[in-house]
């Protein structure tokens, strides 16, 4: 039961590369973490669909944000 | 056992997609440390409470040649564990009786399983006499940073280590009641973040992973307000009998 | 015994006995026995005897034991002392004291001259009080460990040296004890707080403080459980009398307001002599008027939203400041900053609480503390910045002058909103003040204070202050009552002077077109709440332009943010959804309001609302009173233009500061422009991004649609760009943005 099934499929421009997914170091208020994210795997270029940043992104914000 | 009842979060095909066979935050990382901290050294007799499906006593064995056993309470835990491996042995058990004898044990582990136990003055009670004489009991778990929230989730229908969360005082109040020394706590709160924050990545949302498509009855409302952090302590069984006060049941 | 009698009754009040039953023997040590023979003193003073009849309290209780159980209590392990407590006396307070002196460990031996427990008790009948339940009930007291001794008279001189504390509760009694009879009555003096009588370590109370043949089952648990505290206090040597005011009855400070409660008498009892039915128990508790006061709940839609009771905000507000970041409560931050801080709440509050005061003081601990996520206020402190900077902002004297005796201040939501008609008004104010007075475009910082961020704040207002002295002390004309508020809270020295009160002075341009006798409903701003004059001089100008003015339910003192006041609308659209929604269903009127924002929020909303503005200098009261108001990015431009078109138009000159950026040509569709403008995301953001993108080559293509995807992070919330490239510009497809920062390494351009 996986959720990534219909990742889009993207190409960095510069390296004419498709992007393929690994991991990011994000940071959010003073917390640093990893997680998986579309990258080129030349330059490193990230791609963030809406969906992800509507949805994952959007709860680990709230979860962080939390008091 | 009442705790049979419920729906058990460690045990759910969701947990070992995140974690892969380890249960927990932090994976591995923090069970080196302690190796490391404690010293342990090749062929030291080490317990793993709580074990899963064995795969803490796995890396004890093959990355530390560490002679480990695992005791877990659920059957189906032990079964899928001695399936992917024969060694190390796996037994049922629980920790509020060790199938073990007096001071055998050079260390015990229990690393995230503390607190779903049913009893921790028993399973405390139970490391000191299987405990050799300064040997090691290492803890990672949760921990509640709020006072008082304790009691609410009592009727919670998930048994998972939120529950049994108790406030760092409690903790340690347990651990030296029964004579140990702590020789270290730990703040570990960045691995419970990074934990969490897996299984929104992994599940869409903290919400998706609570709701259980089949029995429905797993429902994140209950530990709102919640406010865990995550902890590792090492204590050694103190050599002295300490006098325990009467105690009257009222 | 303040037992939690609103809680007990509202229980009943849903059939749920077990509750009730379990909230009555939380606090009562011998339910059984007092849930029957209780004398209530409570019954006397309930509120609902101003609205009928009393609640029948006991039969209530009564009936918690008929129709409710509770499950045994478990063995709680108690550390025992090593103290001993004597007590004389079986009765209801001796009883009551042994038992909770037990349950803190103390050893106890209860002596009692009768062959059994109970005193003045086992004279009841026992229809009152069956032997069972007194045998069940008493038999706690054994079973608890405490050592009774039946058949016993002892005198306190007996037992003195070896207790550490004895309790004398003989009832009534002929015969006082020879140590503590003082002189031929018999009496003798007993502490009314600690219950201490004269000799050292011996405590009294129970019916042998009442007049004889007088009983008070209830005083006596009550002294009983007082004395208890007591003792424990002495064997522990603490004070016997510090904070124990509010152990005895006192009179509550709750304000419940009864009006429109209609006079219901007490339900009988019709099935059974001496008890309610089950229905008839329910229906009584139905009467109860579960007092508590919720008056600003009542009045605000916030507050009613988070359902949460002002003593239980307060609460939850300190715990929220006091514990460190983390996971989990989330609700107070959300709920701190979500106050409009408006005011209304102190004014309907009877002890005049202002929770706003709270909230603004609580936003500031969290930002000082580095606790408050920036990201929760970027936005209007953006906007704020914006309006303060060189691009937007403008202080200078009359054309041609030198000096000026008036300094018209419009504000940044009047000039983000209606730029027209702040150069109608200055162009008039000009010609009627015979030139002396000088414009300035600026924010006057309240965004910053509203946000907590106290200190960003003061650097606007003395910035503000020093421009003031610069164009020479000249009395401000505000045309905002928030920016009017601002000045006058924080910079009392400087004399200001609303537009409208000028207006009243001057008159009115001619050609302001008449209204008809049109009916307004008049919304007045939450920040001209204490402001009459202003008030007042809004009315008559209203009046005077030919229109008939209707008030709202709640106006003046009283009146209802809009939902801009305290960032509302940044931090919480729901709650702003339903405080608007109110606000505008209650009149069918067309709405009149004298502040930019209020018009334009209820005219977002759907309610037809003019601007005096409107009045004044409008053509199309039709069209002004629909008018949506621009969005964020034509606010921006409607800043910057104004300043430009005042400066040639006035002063000659001009003035042209174009980022590069700025020269990217963006096509957006209408539907584009809403989803934008929903998520606060600027057309100059997507303009920046896109510059980027091209500039650097950093993009991201999707071969299936033929878009490009690019993001950038000016500041701290990172915008992502879908887009095309078109002969006539960049066609922009989507947009959205997150707070998360990816750490990327710097990627070579």
């Amino acid at each position: 039961m996986t959720i990534q099934s219909t990742e889009p499929h993207v190409i960095c421009v510069k390296c004419q590369e498709p992007l393929k997914p690994g991991k990011a170091t994000f940071n959010y208020l003073g917390n640093t973490f990893t997680a998986d994210l579309l990258k080129c795997p030349k330059c490193g270029l990230v791609f963030v669909p809406e969906e992800l940043a509507k949805g994952r992104m959007l709860e680990v914000e709230q979860n962080l944000e939390d008091k | 056992m009442e705790s049979v009842n419920r729906c058990r979060l460690y045990e759910q095909e969701k947990t070992f997609q995140i974690t892969g066979e380890t249960i927990r935050p932090g994976g591995f990382e923090l069970t080196r440390r302690i190796v490391g901290l404690c010293q342990f050294q090749p062929q030291m007799l080490i317990l793993d409470v709580g074990c899963g499906m064995g795969a803490t006593a796995q890396y004890l064995h093959t990355r530390h040649q560490l002679k480990s056993v695992g005791i877990d309470a659920s059957h189906f835990l032990i079964s899928r564990g001695r399936e992917s491996n024969p060694l190390p042995p796996l037994m049922v058990g629980c920790g509020e009786s060790l199938p073990f004898k007096d001071a055998t044990a050079d260390g015990i582990l229990m690393e995230c399983s503390l607190s779903v136990m049913n009893d921790a003055d028993m399973v405390l009670s139970e490391c000191r006499r299987v405990l050799k004489t300064n040997g090691w009991l290492a803890i990672t778990d949760l921990y509640c940073k709020e006072p008082g929230r304790t009691q609410s989730h009592e009727t919670s229908l998930i048994q998972s280590c939120l529950q049994g969360a108790q406030s760092p005082e409690n903790i340690l109040g347990t651990i030296v009641r029964h004579g140990f020394h702590v020789t270290l706590w730990e703040d570990q709160t960045a691995l419970l973040r990074q934990f969490i924050i897996d299984i929104i990545w992994n599940h869409g949302s903290l919400n998706h992973f609570w709701s259980d498509k089949i029995t429905g009855t797993c429902n994140g409302s209950d530990r709102k307000g919640m406010k865990p952090g995550y902890f590792l302590c090492i204590a050694r069984k103190h050599p002295a009998e300490e006098n325990t006060p009467k105690e009257v049941t009222f | 015994m303040h037992v939690d009698v609103r809680a007990l009754i509202g229980a009943v009040a849903k059939g749920d006995f077990d509750k009730a039953l379990k909230i009555f023997s939380h606090t009562i040590p011998f339910p059984g026995i007092i849930g029957r023979i209780c004398d209530h003193p409570c019954q006397k003073q309930c509120k609902r005897k101003e609205v009928g009849d009393a609640l029948s309290i006991s039969a209530l209780e009564r009936a918690c034991l008929e129709y409710g159980s509770i499950s045994e209590e478990s063995g709680k392990p108690i550390r025992e002392k090593t103290q001993r407590i004597a007590v004389i006396g079986g009765g209801l307070s001796g009883l009551t004291v042994a038992l909770e002196l037990r349950k803190k460990g103390y050893r106890i031996t209860l002596y009692e001259a009768a062959d059994a427990l109970g005193g003045q008790l086992r004279t009841l009948s026992p229809d009152i009080l069956p032997s069972s339940i007194l045998l069940r009930e008493t038999d706690k007291i054994v079973k608890a460990g405490i050592s009774v001794q039946l058949n016993t008279t002892v005198t306190v001189q007996d037992l003195y040296r070896d207790f550490d504390a004895v309790y004398y509760g003989p009832g009534h009694t002929k015969v006082i004890d020879p140590l503590l009879r003082r002189n031929a009555t018999g009496s003798f003096h007993i502490d009314h707080v600690s219950y201490h009588t004269e000799i050292e370590g011996v405590f009294a109370g129970g019916s042998l403080r009442l007049s004889p043949g007088c009983i008070s089952p209830i005083s006596s648990v009550a002294d009983g459980y007082r004395t208890a505290t007591s003792i424990d206090r002495y064997v522990k040597k603490v004070s016997l009398t510090a904070s124990r005011d509010h152990e005895a009855p006192y009179a509550t400070e709750l304000y419940t307001n009864i009006e429109g409660i209609e006079p219901l008498p007490a339900v009988p009892m019709r099935i059974f002599k001496d008890r309610y039915s089950r229905d008839e128990a329910i229906g009584e508790a139905g009467r109860c008027l579960q007092c508590e006061c919720m008056e600003c709940v009542k009045h605000c839609g916030y507050l009613a939203y988070f359902d949460q009771y002002p003593g239980k905000c307060l609460r939850s507000i300190s715990k929220n400041l006091i514990l460190h970041r983390g996971f989990g409560m989330r609700l107070a931050t959300k709920f701190i900053n979500a106050c409009r801080l408006c005011g209304l709440c102190r004014e309907v509050c009877p002890t005049d609480l202002d929770l706003g005061f709270v909230n603004r003081e609580a936003r500031r601990i969290m930002v000082d503390s580095g606790n408050m996520p920036e990201a929760f206020h970027y936005f209007p402190i953006r906007d704020m910045l914006f309006s303060n900077s060189e691009k937007c902002t403008l202080t200078r004297h009359a054309p041609n002058m030198e000096s000026s005796r008036f300094l018209f201040f419009p504000g940044c939501q009047l000039t983000a909103s209606r730029p027209d008609y702040v150069e109608k008004t200055y162009d008039y104010l000009r010609s009627k003040l015979h030139e002396e007075v000088g414009l300035m475009l600026r924010c006057c910082g309240v965004p910053a204070e509203w946000a907590g961020r106290q200190e960003c704040f003061l650097e606007e207002i003395h910035k503000f202050s020093m421009l003031w002295k610069n164009m020479g002390c000249p009395t401000v004309v505000t045309a905002c009552p928030t920016c009017h508020h601002v000045l006058k809270e924080n910079l009392s020295d400087i004399p200001i002077e609303s537009l409208w009160e000028i207006f009243e002075r001057t008159g009115l341009p001619p050609d302001a077109q008449r209204g008809g006798g049109h009916v307004l409903a008049i919304h007045d701003s939450c920040s001209a709440r204490y402001e009459t004059s202003i008030q007042d001089s809004v009315r008559r100008l209203i009046t005077q332009l030919g229109y008939v003015i209707e008030e709202l339910p709640l106006n003046r003192t009283k009146t209802e943010c809009c939902g801009y006041g305290g960032l509302l609308y940044h931090i919480n659209r729901e709650v702003t959804q339903r405080v608007i929604t109110d606000r505008i269903s209650l009149s069918s009127a067309d709405y009149v309001s004298y502040c930019s924002n209020c018009r334009d929020f209820f005219a977002r909303y759907g309610k037809p609302s003019l601007h005096l503005f409107d009045l004044i200098f409008g053509k199309n009261m039709r069209d002004e009173a629909f008018h949506r108001g621009p969005g964020y990015s034509v606010r921006n431009d409607n800043r910057i233009r104004l300043k430009a078109s005042l400066l040639k138009r006035l002063w000659g000159a001009t003035e042209t500061m174009r980022e590069e950026f700025e020269t990217t040509a963006v096509l957006i569709s209408p539907q584009m422009e809403k989803k934008m403008e929903d998520q606060c995301i600027l057309v100059e953001d997507v303009q920046r991004v896109i510059h980027h993108a091209e500039r650097t080559g950093n993009k991201v293509f999707n071969p299936d649609n033929g878009h490009f995807m690019a993001h950038l992070r000016p500041e701290i919330i990172t915008y992502w760009v879908e887009y095309t490239s078109e002969p006539e510009g960049y066609r922009i497809h989507n947009a959205y943005s997150h707070r998360l920062q990816i750490i990327e390494d710097e990627i070579p351009s």
